[in-house]
C-alpha cells in the first residue's frame, strides 16, 4: 500500500462544558469529554474508537458532523482536492458536507421516527437534499435502498413499530446511505440488538463498504466486534486517545496498560481460555473531576509519580513497521511485562 | 457432582402471559437442576424466557402472567420444599424468597431506595434474619453494624466502614453493584439468581463483578444461576449451561461441551455468529431472519425457521422435546435423536 | 443466498395470519384508534357528550319551550312522569303524561301539585309549540317532543319563575358546554405557542415564561376571582362577559399548565433520536417541528386537553353558583344553581338540583373519553 491521503483529518479536538448547579447557574466545574484528540481517518478503511463509558468516543464522533458543538480544534474533510475544516463552515456549507459524512445510531428504536412510514423515513433525507423531486422517483429509490439493505421493498408502506431491532437498524442504515455518503460514523451500531442479530448487520455493512468504497469510523465499547470490523484502532481513555494502531498491532502488542486492561477484561467464548480475573481494578473515574497527569494512573498497575503530574503524549513507538502510537511514560516496561493474548493460550 | 442431589429441581415448568389474543408461553415445559456450589448460566435472546424462569422460582411473576404447569423442589436442610403450586404470598415461599434463595438485578440503581443509607438496606435483610437470640436493642444495632460491614467487606468494597453511611447515589457504578451484591448475600442464601449483572456495566467493571461471584460461590458454597445473552460471560464464569430460544430448553450441557461440542444448531450457530477477540479471524456466519413474536410462534421446532440444518417435513411439522444423549448432556432437536411422533413424517 | 432466505421468512412471518398483518400495516394512528375503541367505557361517553353538543347546537329544536317563557300559574311545579298504563289499568302504545292540578293549603299558602288522572295528555314527537329561529335564521315552530295537545309538560319540572327547567337545562348547556373547549383551545394554543418557543429557544424566554407560570399557579385563585367579578363592568352584554369569563379562567389554568407541558415535552423530544437525525440530514427548523415534534406530541397532548376541560366546566359551575361569573339572564349550569343556594329548596324543589346531575354526568364521560386517549396514546400498551 502506497501513501494514502487521509479522508478525514482531526487536530486537537477538544469538547469542554462546563457543569453548572441550582438557579443562578453557577459554574462549579468543568466536565472535559475530549480533550485536545488528534487522529486521521483514511479513504476506504475502518477506523474504530473503542473506550468505556466516559471515555468520550460517542462525543468525539459527533463533534466530527457538529451534532456536539465543539469547543476547540479541526476537523478537516477532503473531498478531491480540496480540503474544508468542517467546524468552520456556515450552515449551508455544512448541510452539504453533512450529506457526505453520515451517521448510523446505537438504537434503532430511538433513532427512527414512529410517525412516518419506511417510505417516508427513507426518502425523508432525498427530498429535504432534493435529490429526488416526485414520489414516483422517491419510491423506486427507497424501494432500491431496501434491497441494499436486504428488505422487502414490499415493506415500504409499514411503520417501524411493526420491525424487529435487526430490522430497524437496516432502514436507519439505508437512510443513512441513501445521500450516498463517502463516510459513515457508526456509533455502537450493533450494540442494543441481540446476540443472532449483530453478526447480521456487522457483516451488512462490511458489505456495504466493499460495494460503496465507503469510509467507516466505527465507535464500539466492544473490542471483539472491533477486531472483526476495523483495520486500524484508537483506544479512549476519559477524553483522550491512549493508543492507536492497525488492529493486528492493538491486539498482538497492545503496549499501553489500558489497552492490556481492556483485552484482559473481554469475555472469550471459550471455557479453556479461562483467564485469572482481577477482583479490584477500580473503575472510570467521573470526567468532571479527572485525575492529573496520565487519567490512567488511579488504575494503572505501574503508575509512577511522573505518571501523576505529567500528561503522556501521544508518541510514536517505533516498534513496528507500521504506525503505533502510545500516550504512555512507561510503555516500554510496560510490554515487556504484560501480554494479555498471549498469556491466557498458557494451559 | 453428579452423585449429590440437586439443590433446585425444575420440572416441565410453563409460565404464561395472558394478551388480547390469548394465553402466550413465555416458558414453554422447561426443565432443568442445580446442584450444590455449582453456577448454571442461563443463555438466551430476548424472548427466550430466561427472565421469566428466575422470576417464577421466587415466585414474583408480573400480575399478567401465572404459572402454568410444572413443579419447582427446592432441597434445604433436609427438607425439600415445592414453590410452583402453591400460593406465591404462602409461607413455604416467603421463608426462600430473599433467605435461601436471592435474586440481584441488572439495574443497581433501582433496586436501593434513594432516601436510606445503603448499610440502612443491607443491615435491614441482616436484623430480620440473621441475628442470634436474646440480644439488647444497642447489642442488635451494633451486631447488624458489624456484619454489614463484613459483608461488605467480602464483596470487595475498600473502604466498608465508611462507605455503610453513603446513599446509593453516592456511590460509583461499581460500588452500587458490589453493594447490591452484598445485599443478595445478606442471609447467607444457598442460591443466588443474578439477571444479567453484569450487562449494565462497563467492560472492565464486568470482568471484575465475574471474579467477585466465583470467588464468593467458592467462599460460601452457594449456587449461582446466571442469566445473561453474553455468551462470553457465560464462558468465564457457568459450570453448566441452559440455553433457551422463545421459551423452550433448547441444550443443556457443561461449558465445556457446549462450546466444544455443541449439539443443537442454535447453539451451533450462536456461536459461529459470535464475535470473539481470541483465536481465528473467520467471517462471522449470522444466524438469518429474526426471532418470531411469541405471539406467532412456529409450528414445530421453535429455531426451525432459522435453523440451517432444517428437515422440511418433520422439524416444521413436530416439536422436539428434550432427550439426555449423553450423561449431563440434554439436547431438544430431531438431528441428535429426540423422538419421532408416530405417523409423524411425510415420508 | 443470504439476501433470498431473509426476504422469505419475513414474508412467512409477515403474512402467517391475517390479523397479525392489519397490524403490521397500520398507522400509529389507525392503531390509537384501536386502542380507544378497545376502551368501552370512553366510547359510550363519547357518544354521550357528542349527543350533549347535539342537543346544545339544536337547542331550541330539543328544548320543548322558550327558556324564558314563565308560566305563572306553575311556579315550582315538579317533574312529570311518563305513563304507558292508563288508570282503568290498560296500556297505551303511546306514552302519555297527565295534566297537573294545584290545590293550595288555606293556612299555609303553600301550593302542591298532584295529577290529573281523568285528564292524560299523549305525547308526541315533532309537535308545533313555541315559535323560534331553527339555527338562528329559519323561523320554525316545531319542537322535538311535547303533548300533542299542545298542553303544558315539563318533563323536569318547573323553577321558582315557572320556567321549563329542561328547556333550561338544554339551554344552559349551550354555555357551559362550550365554555370548557373554547376556554381549553385558548389556552392550549397561547400555551403551545408560548411553550413551543421556550422550549426550542431555551435560554432567557425560557427562564422568564417558566418564573410567570409558577407565578401564575401560585396566586389563589378565589380572591383573583372575585376582584375580577367585581372588575368586570356591569354594562357588559352576556357575550362579552362570557368571552371574559373564559379567558380569565384560560389564563390562570390552561395557558400555564400547556405551556409547561409544551416546553417540557418540546425539550425531551429536541433530544430524541430521530430529531437528531432530522437535523444531520438538514432538515430545517420549521420541517423538524412540522414533521417530528408536532406528530408525535399530539396523541399525548390530546388527552391532557381532554382532561383539562372538566376542570374549566367546573370553574364555570362554581364561579356563576358563587354569582361571580356569569349573571341571569344568561342561562349556564352554574346560573342554573344558583337557585339551589335556598335551603327551601332543598325540601319543596329538588329537582333543581338536576342540572348539577348533567355536570357530574359531563365531566365523568370527559374524565373517561380523557383516560381512553391516554391509554390509547401510550406506546407501551399493546394492540
Amino acid at each position: 500500500m502506497t501513501e494514502v491521503s487521509p479522508i478525514i483529518d482531526v487536530r486537537n479536538l477538544s469538547m469542554k462544558f462546563d457543569r453548572v448547579k441550582g438557579f443562578r447557574r453557577s459554574v462549579i466545574g468543568q466536565v472535559v469529554a475530549v480533550d485536545d484528540v488528534s487522529f486521521t481517518v483514511n479513504e476506504g478503511e475502518t477506523l474504530a474508537l473503542v473506550g468505556e463509558s466516559g471515555s468520550g468516543k460517542t462525543t468525539t464522533g459527533r463533534c466530527l458532523v457538529r451534532a456536539i458543538e465543539p469547543s476547540a480544534g479541526n476537523v478537516f474533510y477532503r473531498q478531491g482536492d480540496s480540503s474544508v475544516d468542517v467546524l468552520a463552515l456556515e450552515r449551508r456549507e455544512l448541510n452539504e458536507v453533512r450529506r457526505k459524512m453520515r451517521m448510523v445510531f446505537q438504537d434503532p428504536f430511538a433513532s427512527l421516527n414512529p410517525r412516518m412510514t419506511v417510505e417516508q423515513l427513507i426518502a425523508e433525507p432525498l427530498y429535504i437534499n432534493n435529490v429526488v423531486s416526485d414520489r414516483t422517483e422517491a419510491r423506486a429509490k427507497v424501494a432500491e435502498l431496501l434491497e441494499m439493505v436486504q428488505l422487502d421493498p414490499q415493506l415500504m408502506s409499514r411503520y417501524p413499530h411493526t420491525f424487529s431491532g435487526g430490522q430497524r437498524q437496516r432502514i436507519a442504515i439505508a437512510r443513512t446511505l441513501s445521500l450516498e455518503p463517502q463516510v459513515v460514523i457508526a456509533d455502537e451500531p450493533v450494540s442494543a440488538l441481540d446476540v443472532s442479530i449483530q453478526a447480521q448487520i456487522l457483516n451488512l455493512l462490511k458489505e456495504l463498504q466493499r460495494e460503496r468504497q465507503l469510509t467507516y469510523l466505527f465507535i464500539s465499547h466492544d473490542l471483539a466486534v472491533v477486531r472483526y470490523q476495523s483495520d486500524r484502532i484508537a483506544i479512549m481513555y476519559l477524553g483522550r486517545i491512549v493508543e492507536i494502531s492497525t488492529r493486528d498491532e492493538i491486539f498482538e502488542r497492545p503496549l499501553h496498560p489500558y489497552t492490556q486492561l481492556l483485552l484482559a477484561s473481554s469475555p472469550i467464548p471459550d471455557p479453556r481460555m479461562k483467564r485469572i480475573r482481577p477482583e479490584t481494578i477500580g473503575e472510570v473515574p467521573d470526567p468532571a473531576n479527572r485525575p492529573s497527569g496520565c487519567a490512567f494512573n488511579t488504575r494503572c498497575p505501574y503508575a509512577t509519580d511522573i505518571c501523576r503530574s505529567e500528561v503522556p503524549q501521544l508518541k510514536e513507538s517505533g516498534t513496528a513497521g507500521e504506525a503505533h502510537l502510545v500516550a504512555c511514560h512507561l510503555w516500554e516496561a510496560v510490554e515487556l511485562s504484560q501480554r494479555p493474548l498471549e498469556a491466557l493460550d498458557g494451559s | 457432582m453428579m452423585d449429590d442431589l440437586p439443590l433446585l429441581e425444575v420440572v416441565d415448568l410453563s409460565v404464561t402471559f395472558s394478551s388480547r389474543e390469548g394465553e402466550v408461553f413465555a416458558v414453554d415445559k422447561v426443565s432443568f437442576s442445580l446442584f450444590p456450589n455449582e453456577v448454571l448460566g442461563v443463555v438466551g435472546e430476548s424472548g427466550s424466557g430466561k427472565s421469566v424462569t428466575s422470576l417464577s422460582i421466587l415466585r414474583v411473576l408480573p400480575a399478567s402472567s401465572r404459572i402454568a404447569n410444572g413443579s419447582i423442589f427446592f432441597r434445604d436442610e433436609g427438607r425439600t420444599i415445592e414453590l410452583a403450586n402453591v400460593d406465591s404470598e404462602s409461607e413455604p415461599v416467603r421463608s426462600v424468597r430473599g433467605r435461601r434463595i436471592s435474586m440481584i438485578f441488572q439495574e443497581p440503581m433501582s433496586a436501593f431506595s434513594p432516601l436510606h443509607t445503603i448499610g440502612n438496606q443491607i443491615g435491614e435483610a441482616i436484623a430480620l434474619h440473621n441475628l442470634p437470640p436474646g440480644l439488647s436493642r444497642s447489642q442488635r444495632k451494633l451486631e447488624v453494624r458489624k456484619q454489614t460491614i463484613d459483608l461488605l467487606a467480602s464483596v470487595g468494597m475498600p473502604t466498608p466502614e465508611q462507605l455503610i453511611d453513603s446513599y446509593p447515589h453516592e456511590l460509583s457504578g461499581g460500588m452500587r453493584q458490589r453493594a447490591l451484591i452484598a445485599m443478595g448475600l445478606a442471609c447467607h442464601p444457598s442460591i443466588l439468581i443474578a439477571d444479567e449483572p453484569t450487562t449494565a456495566l462497563d467492560v472492565t467493571l464486568q470482568s471484575q463483578v465475574i471474579a467477585l461471584l466465583s470467588r464468593l460461590r467458592s467462599e460460601q458454597e452457594m449456587s449461582i444461576i446466571f442469566i445473561t445473552h453474553n455468551l462470553g460471560v457465560i464462558a468465564e464464569i457457568a459450570d453448566r449451561v441452559l440455553v433457551m430460544y422463545l421459551g423452550r430448553e433448547m441444550e443443556t450441557a457443561s461449558v465445556d461441551d457446549l462450546f466444544h461440542n455443541p449439539k443443537h444448531p442454535y447453539t451451533r450457530a450462536l456461536i459461529r455468529s459470535m464475535p470473539t477477540i481470541a483465536g481465528t479471524l473467520d467471517t462471522l456466519i449470522p444466524i438469518e431472519g429474526t426471532v418470531p413474536s411469541p405471539n406467532n410462534l412456529p409450528t414445530g421446532c421453535r429455531f426451525q425457521t432459522r435453523c440451517p440444518e432444517r428437515v422440511d417435513g418433520l422439524c416444521n411439522v413436530h416439536e422436539p422435546v428434550s432427550i439426555e444423549i449423553e450423561p449431563g448432556h440434554r439436547v431438544a432437536c430431531f438431528l441428535s435423536g429426540s423422538p419421532v411422533p408416530q405417523g409423524g413424517t411425510n415420508d | 443466498m443470504t439476501q433470498a432466505t431473509t426476504l422469505a421468512q419475513d414474508a412467512e412471518q409477515g403474512t402467517s395470519t391475517a390479523a397479525k398483518l392489519e397490524i403490521d400495516v397500520a398507522s400509529p394512528s389507525q392503531i390509537f384508534r384501536w386502542k380507544f375503541m378497545r376502551h368501552r367505557l370512553a366510547v359510550v361517553s363519547l357518544i354521550f357528550l357528542a349527543a350533549m353538543y347535539v342537543m346544545a347546537t339544536f337547542a331550541e329544536f330539543v328544548a320543548p319551550y322558550n327558556p324564558y317563557a314563565i308560566e305563572s300559574s306553575l311556579v315550582l311545579a315538579p317533574p312529570q312522569p311518563v305513563h304507558f298504563i292508563d288508570s282503568s289499568g290498560a296500556f297505551q302504545a303511546r306514552p302519555f303524561v297527565y295534566a297537573l292540578k294545584k290545590s293550595i293549603d288555606v293556612n299555609t299558602g303553600r301550593i302542591t301539585y298532584y295529577e290529573d288522572v281523568t285528564k292524560p295528555l299523549p305525547l308526541g314527537l315533532f309537535v308545533q309549540g313555541d315559535p323560534y329561529e331553527f339555527l338562528g335564521f329559519i323561523p320554525w315552530d316545531v319542537h322535538l317532543f311535547g303533548t300533542q295537545s299542545g298542553e303544558v309538560y315539563s318533563p323536569l319540572g318547573k323553577d321558582q319563575l315557572g320556567r321549563d327547567l329542561f328547556s333550561r337545562i338544554v339551554f344552559g348547556g349551550r354555555i357551559s358546554l362550550t365554555l370548557g373547549f373554547i376556554g381549553v383551545f385558548v389556552g392550549f394554543f397561547s400555551g403551545l405557542i408560548l411553550g413551543g418557543i421556550a422550549g426550542l429557544r431555551g435560554g432567557w424566554f425560557d427562564f422568564i415564561l417558566i418564573r410567570i407560570t409558577e407565578v401564575l399557579t401560585s396566586i389563589p385563585t378565589l380572591p383573583i376571582w372575585l376582584a375580577l367579578a367585581v372588575a368586570l363592568p356591569q354594562d357588559w352584554t352576556v357575550l362579552q362577559t362570557y368571552l371574559a369569563v373564559t379567558i380569565i379562567l384560560a389564563l390562570f389554568g390552561v395557558v400555564s399548565g400547556a405551556s409547561r407541558t409544551v416546553r417540557g415535552k418540546f425539550m425531551s423530544l429536541k433530544e430524541e433520536g430521530y430529531v437528531q437525525a432530522a437535523v444531520l440530514d438538514g432538515a430545517g427548523t420549521g420541517r423538524i417541528i412540522r414533521r417530528y415534534l408536532f406528530p408525535n406530541f399530539f396523541s399525548y397532548q390530546i388527552a391532557d386537553l381532554t382532561l383539562a376541560i372538566p376542570g374549566m366546566i367546573l370553574a364555570e359551575t362554581a364561579l356563576s353558583f358563587l354569582g361571580l361569573g356569569l349573571q341571569p339572564p344568561a342561562i349556564s349550569w352554574g346560573v342554573l344553581l344558583q337557585d339551589c343556594r335556598a335551603v327551601r329548596v332543598l325540601d319543596t324543589a329538588p329537582w333543581l338540583f338536576i342540572p348539577a346531575v348533567f355536570v357530574v354526568v359531563v365531566i365523568l364521560a370527559f374524565n373517561f373519553i380523557g383516560d381512553g386517549l391516554r391509554d390509547a396514546a401510550d406506546p407501551y400498551s399493546r394492540v
